[in-house]
């Protein structure tokens, strides 16, 4: 229960943030060419974010990189972890369609980590199986040993 | 000053990419390293442990904590922080006047808070709130924003002021950003500096930034500005400062370049230290 002052407060703060991440309207009284410019700024620092944490993305989407990952970003905020790690799992999640190289930079993710709302946690083992275009791949991660992944033809 | 608060001298916030640069560096005093990035189950990097091992000061600096949201603070978050520190032996931690999550979105970025007598209270609040959790001392930066909240009532400096009057934490002084700040507000950056609690101040970030589309952005990846150079220098023509750091955090530049501004940094420090020093013999010879 708030008091009534932190309650205003919330929605006030809360107006603010949809209008800079969720495309929500900017509150009155607030200089919107401003606003818009820091809402700019969130969206590039989360791809450069992305791109330091990640690289292999923007490498294998190449000059799509920065178009596609600016339009997942407008009607996606960040995870509830705001992990880097997830957010580049999430983009690739929202891309679909995609090469078998970015299908296993997913799978690694998928083998490695785990998101939850409080934080991106590293899995001790997994199992990931992928039937792709041109292979399938099964990775397995296990406690000391490490991981192992093979590829077998796809047929 | 505060009495109690650490001499630190040349630091700069610890990056992966920067690390073997850094642990080439001769005369550094402290790292500052980003709370969140560090598990609190992992060990750590190697290259931070070896700095430790030279009697070089680790301090976390939060980013999720959320000091001026409307919700009082998380007593987990709060704690991990708190447990950070004793594990890298800290002399204190750092976090932020801003808010970075509201209505249950992240945003992963620092917002600025509206400079009201409401959200001073719930702002002093939470601190007071954190600092009954914190085994150390807790310092609190000042933010760049693009844009500030309407309604004001108090101005940035008196807020801060206050701020620091009223709990125990102490100033991490962002001069990049009041350079920034006053950049963007058309004010005059010196002035700006002047009116802040200066007495309160713990350490010192500095960084560089950007112009475009006519607004500076404090980008933390290119040189730093003459300006902000400038504003060190009047800083410690004014007080002591007993720790600045270099915030680097993308668009990593060379070793020597590296070194360059870290150089540049230092040199401002003690230029304006003279000019300190020479005003205080002028007033006691008189």
């Amino acid at each position: 229960m708030l008091t009534e002052a932190r309650s205003r407060l919330a929605q006030a703060q809360t107006d603010l943030v949809r209008a800079l991440v969720a495309q929500g309207p900017i509150p009155g009284g607030f200089d919107e060419a401003r606003v818009k410019a820091a809402a700019r700024a969130l969206v590039s620092k989360r791809r450069q974010s992305l791109m330091r944490a990640w690289p292999r993305i923007a490498k294998l989407l190449g000059g799509a990189f920065v178009s596609r990952f600016d339009e997942y970003a407008a009607s996606h905020p960040l995870p509830a972890s705001a992990s880097t790690l997830a957010d580049g799992r999430a983009f690739l999640r929202w891309l679909g369609s995609m090469s078998d190289e970015l299908a296993v930079e997913a799978l690694s993710f998928d083998l490695r980590f785990l998101d939850t709302p409080t934080r991106l946690r590293r899995r001790r083992w997994g199992i990931q199986y992928a039937r792709l275009a041109n292979v399938r791949v099964l990775a397995v991660r296990i406690p000391w040993l490490g991981e192992r992944w093979w590829r077998f033809s796809a047929n | 000053m505060s009495l109690s608060s650490p001499q630190l001298g040349l630091g700069i916030g610890w990056r992966a990419p920067l690390a073997p640069a850094i642990a080439r560096r001769a005369d550094l005093g402290f790292v500052e390293i980003v709370a969140e990035d560090f598990s609190a189950g992992e060990k750590l990097p190697t290259s931070l442990t070896d700095l430790r091992n030279r009697g070089i000061v680790v301090i976390p600096h939060g980013v999720g904590l959320s000091l001026g949201g409307a919700e009082p603070i998380d007593p987990a978050r709060v704690k991990a922080l708190g447990e950070f520190a004793q594990r890298l032996q800290a002399p204190l931690v750092s976090e932020h006047i801003a808010f970075v999550r509201a209505g249950g979105f992240e945003t992963g970025h620092l917002l600025p808070i509206p400079r009201t007598r409401a959200m001073l209270e719930i702002l002093i609040e939470n601190i007071q709130q954190a600092e009954e959790l914190l085994p150390v001392p807790l310092a609190l930066e000042n933010i760049a924003s693009l844009f500030d909240w309407p309604g004001a009532e108090i101005d940035e400096a008196a807020f801060l002021a206050e701020v620091f009057e009223r709990t125990e934490a102490s100033l991490l002084l962002d001069i990049e950003n009041v350079y920034a700040n006053a950049r963007n507000r058309g004010d005059d950056p010196v002035a700006a500096l002047a009116k802040l609690p200066l007495g309160k101040i713990a350490y010192v970030h500095i960084a560089g930034g950007i112009e475009h589309g006519g607004i500076y952005h404090d980008s933390h990846a290119h040189a730093i500005p003459d300006g902000v150079l400038d504003l060190l220098r009047e800083l410690s023509a004014r007080t002591h400062v007993s720790g600045v750091m270099l915030e680097r955090d993308d668009r990593f530049p060379s070793e020597p370049e590296l070194n360059a501004e870290l150089d540049a940094i230092a040199a401002a420090l003690h230029e304006g230290q003279a000019r300190r020093v020479a005003q205080e013999f002028a007033c006691h010879s008189v």
